[in-house]
């Protein structure tokens, strides 16, 4: 119930009148009455039973047993075949379904906090591997500052770098500023270049938000014959409807001619598109380091007639991987009895059991300073399978002996447990990246293995058709049971991304595999 | 609620107001000390009505119990609801948290805790409301907001309680928003050729948007333009003496103005005045942070806040704690706290002054205060620190 209701707080849903949480129309419940459903359910919920949700409607409580999930969903999904987007259109137009975005449905969407360090760890990569290890006197130019991309300014301000980051919507920009997600915003393109300019010089971080649309902003950079150290783009381009601005149009036009006219509206972003990968491309022909950060902007431009798209590198397979062959992912906690002095509790835990890890300690101190909590307080950190067993034999250590409040919800991000061929299954050595047995194994083994939710879903970051993902929670309550439980997911949970790595050709994660005796040999 | 807890809030308040908390765990723990849940995330400006027509030719003493009654009715009546502190003799800033409202604007506890305030004092006040701001380490620019509303209200009218955003309200877009902040920018640059192009562009849009027959409405405009003209060159190092003569000829003249075109020359009138004013200008800033760093070596026995010390810098609280940070690395707190503690290790290793007695000599009026602050900054008491040394 918390959880729910923590994804929808005005703080961390970036609409919550509409119940859309994030990116685009990722939303925690299907229709305002299946929220007020969802609600009642859950109050009335014992701790043998299991609420079942289908795309955001909650349809029925079965009885079940204390070690079974008390909710599973499925959402967003459709047989391969009719899975496109006019088809999901449709039939969410109908009330049928509902895009659940990635951690949108199974609220566990904590808003930019959640995705900080990923982002922090992209651009940490991004230096080690082009910049020698640091983005000081290095500038990112990027686009969208909604719920994923608000990150990104203070993911390379992490790394000492400065970023330029271009966002159509004028009310986001200002939510960033305000909530200190991103430093300061630029009047124009030529003030935002002169701040920009005068931080590489002097080599300080400094975050510039312009408001502007990307396409046009990339192109009039170009024009004045700048190239950044780096160029991305984090926009809506997943959803060519509802999230992307085609160039050419303002904010409230856009809204205008996506109620009057979808079908112009789509052809304007295709070919918006095509100009704006065009741009990303001709900034990477002109030496900066460019990449796809997990929009689909590539294929939506391959699909708009720009078959050369995919020259530009994905952000998994060219700076992530390996994280993921070592088992090492985004897991997050989240302090459910709202005090922020349980997240510090765990960060001093952190700190002084994970002292050798310089990235970890790095981290924690840097989210201590710099990120804000929204809604439920809560934390993310990169940590592998030991680390988190340790957190969570900690936690239920700390619990017990009455240092942390209230219980804690374990989460993570879906990017470990996902089939996405564009985003973190892309260029797998076997090419296996469309298989999707490997995320439905996921939910079943987190479901069996004790998982308080577990949601098998398509569709999230990419769009709906190009990929399937699951989501789990566990709460760590201070029982022996929770404990047991919480043990047991984190074992299968990292445990079965390793093997996908593995079982894909990755030597990495074969040792890995064969260090926990994961080996069916 | 007890002294302790009073004058937490209060240093919260007062940290918040002028942005003077840059750590997430250290505003947390600021706010576990003051004893609250969460931290405000708005700032309202209470302004007294007409003050400077009872306020003229009272001594110090009248203002300092005047004050003192003023504290008591907004500790009594706010105990619980908001955190608040004296902004000026005649202004307090008080510090919400909007999740505490009921839903919309009616949610707001606001006009029922005006005319309760009002009426326990037998005072009129204009409140300015600032926007929403999540991190509580912004609420400085709320504080902004809503001390630029009672300026507008006390000015060009409106209602007595005001929201920053009222004047953008139904508009996709803020008014001007970017321009104004461009605006700002070339001021502060000193460029003229900049500035002339976007006073250009501000006469185009405001004949294009503003209702030219509502006189009110341009005055509103105007005065908005006026505002981030002055802010810009105060932030750009003029000092309130240079400027306040001019600002006082402004608001004069918007006042008495009839007719909007009148309005629209007073804004390249008032960007050439700064200008003027501005190239005479530089390189006062060092100067400045020489005197106030002598200030503080020579008063720091005082009980000194921000304000005060900004007062006698004749500079206005955030432009000044932005100048002594650019100029020195340190907050102006941080500055004297050092020298307070420098001093405290002084006396308690050449004198045999009690604590108590130390902790007054370098401003600190509670000795516990003193010797939490001493202890956080050299890891001992200071009687300890006085038995080792």
């Amino acid at each position: 119930m918390r959880l729910f209701l923590n994804s929808l707080d005005s703080e961390v849903a970036e609409c919550p009148e509409e119940l859309i949480v994030y990116g685009g129309t990722g939303k925690a419940a299907r229709d305002i009455e299946s929220a007020k459903r969802i609600k009642k359910k859950l109050t009335q919920l014992k701790n043998d039973e299991t609420l079942l949700i289908q795309s955001g409607k909650p349809i029925a409580v079965f009885p079940s047993h204390p070690f079974a999930p008390r909710v599973i969903m499925a959402g967003s999904l459709l047989v391969p075949s009719y899975s496109d987007y006019d088809t999901f259109s449709r039939l969410e137009r109908r009330g049928l379904t509902a895009f659940g975005q990635t951690t949108a449905s199974c609220w566990a969407y904590i808003g930019s906090q959640g995705v900080m360090e990923g982002t922090a760890n992209t651009y940490e990569e991004v230096a080690r591997r082009h910049f020698g290890g640091t983005l000081k006197g290095r500038w990112v130019l990027t686009s969208g500052l909604g719920g994923m991309g608000s990150a990104q300014p203070l993911g390379v301000e992490y790394n000492g770098g400065v970023v330029l980051a271009v966002e159509v919507d004028e009310s986001k920009v200002d939510r960033r500023v305000r909530a200190s997600l991103c430093q300061m915003r630029a009047a124009n393109l030529d003030e935002a270049l002169l701040l920009v300019r005068e931080a590489v010089g002097r080599k300080e971080a400094r975050s510039v938000a312009l408001v502007g649309n990307a396409a046009q902003v990339f192109r009039d950079v170009l024009e004045r014959g700048v190239i950044p150290d780096v160029v991305t783009d984090q926009t809506a381009a997943h959803d060519l409807l509802n999230g992307y601005v085609p160039s050419g149009i303002s904010l409230s036009e856009a809204v205008k001619l996506r109620a009057d006219a979808p079908e112009e509206y789509l052809e304007l972003s295709r070919r918006g598109i095509v100009e704006h990968v065009k741009a990303m491309m001709e900034f990477m022909h002109r030496g900066a380091v460019v990449f796809d950060y997990g929009n689909n902007i590539r294929h939506q431009a391959v699909a708009a007639g720009l078959s050369e798209a995919f020259e530009i590198p994905g952000f998994v397979s060219a700076y992530l991987r390996d994280y993921f062959c070592a088992g090492r992912g985004p897991f997050r906690w989240i302090a459910l009895s709202g005090q922020p002095e349980d997240i510090y509790t765990l960060d001093e835990f952190i700190l002084a059991e994970f002292k050798d890890d310089e990235e970890i300690a790095h981290w924690i101190r840097f989210a201590q300073e710099r990120i804000p909590f929204q809604g439920l307080p809560a934390r993310t950190c990169w940590l592998n399978l030991d680390q988190r067993l340790r957190l969570v034999h900690a936690i239920t250590g700390l619990l017990k002996q009455g240092k942390l409040a209230a219980p804690v919800a374990l989460t993570r991000d879906h990017m470990g447990s996902v089939a996405s061929p564009w985003r973190e299954t892309e260029k797998m050595p076997d090419g296996s990246d469309s298989i999707a047995d490997w995320p439905v194994l996921g939910g079943l083994l987190n479901a069996i293995s004790g998982a308080s939710l577990v949601s098998i879903q398509q569709g999230g970051g990419v769009g709906v058709g190009y990929s399937l993902h699951t989501g789990m929670t566990v709460i760590v309550d201070g029982s022996e049971l929770s404990a047991k439980k919480a043990e047991q997911v984190t074992f299968s949970d990292v445990g079965l991304g390793i093997i996908r790595h593995a079982d894909a050709g990755y030597t990495l994660a074969q040792g890995m595999s064969r260090q926990y005796g994961f080996n069916t040999d | 609620m007890d002294g302790f807890l009073g004058r937490m809030r209060q240093e919260l308040a007062y940290n918040l107001t002028f942005g003077l908390v840059e750590s997430v765990r250290e505003l947390w723990e600021m706010v576990r000390t003051a004893g609250l849940q969460y931290p405000p995330n708005i700032v309202t400006v209470w302004e007294v009505s007409g003050a400077e027509t009872f306020f003229s030719d009272r001594s110090e003493l009248w203002k300092v119990s005047w004050r003192r009654e003023l504290k008591k009715t907004f500790d009594t009546v706010l105990d619980g609801i908001a955190v608040h502190c004296f902004v000026s003799d005649r202004a307090l800033a008080v510090l919400f948290n909007s999740h505490d409202w009921g839903p919309g604007d009616d949610g707001s506890p606001l006009p029922g805790l005006k005319r309760r305030i009002e009426n326990l004092l037998a005072l009129k006040f204009v409140v300015g409301v600032g926007r929403v701001y999540p991190d509580a380490r912004q609420l400085a620019m709320s504080f902004y907001e809503a001390r630029h509303t009672t300026e507008r209200v006390r000015i060009v009218g409106g209602p007595d309680l005001d929201f920053f955003d009222a004047l953008s309200e139904g508009d996709d877009e803020p008014l001007f928003e970017m321009e104004k902040s461009a605006l700002k920018r070339a001021l502060q640059k000193n460029d003229r050729r900049e500035t002339a192009l976007l006073i250009q562009k501000l006469k185009g849009m405001m004949s294009d948007r503003v209702d030219n027959a509502n006189l009110s409405s341009a005055k509103t405009v105007i005065f908005d333009l006026l505002s981030v003209i002055s802010v810009a060159s105060l932030e750009s190092g003029l000092s309130l003496e240079e400027l306040f003569p001019h600002f006082l000829e402004w608001i004069t003249k918007l006042r008495l103005a009839k007719e909007t075109s009148d309005l629209y020359r007073m804004i390249a009138t008032a960007s050439e005045k700064v200008l003027v004013l501005e190239s005479n200008d530089r390189n006062a800033e060092a100067g400045m942070i020489t005197r106030a760093k002598e200030f503080l070596q020579d008063h720091l026995g005082e009980d000194l806040t921000l304000s005060e010390i900004a007062r006698r810098q004749f500079l206005s609280p955030c432009y000044f704690s932005r100048l002594f940070k650019q100029s020195t690395g340190e907050t102006v707190m941080e500055f004297l706290t050092a020298l307070r503690m420098a001093k405290a290790k002084e006396f308690l290793k050449k004198t045999n002054q009690p604590v108590s007695q130390v902790a007054g000599t370098v401003g600190y009026s509670d000795p516990n205060y003193f010797s939490r602050v001493f202890k956080r900054r050299f890891g001992m008491a200071p009687s300890e620190y006085r038995a080792k040394y």
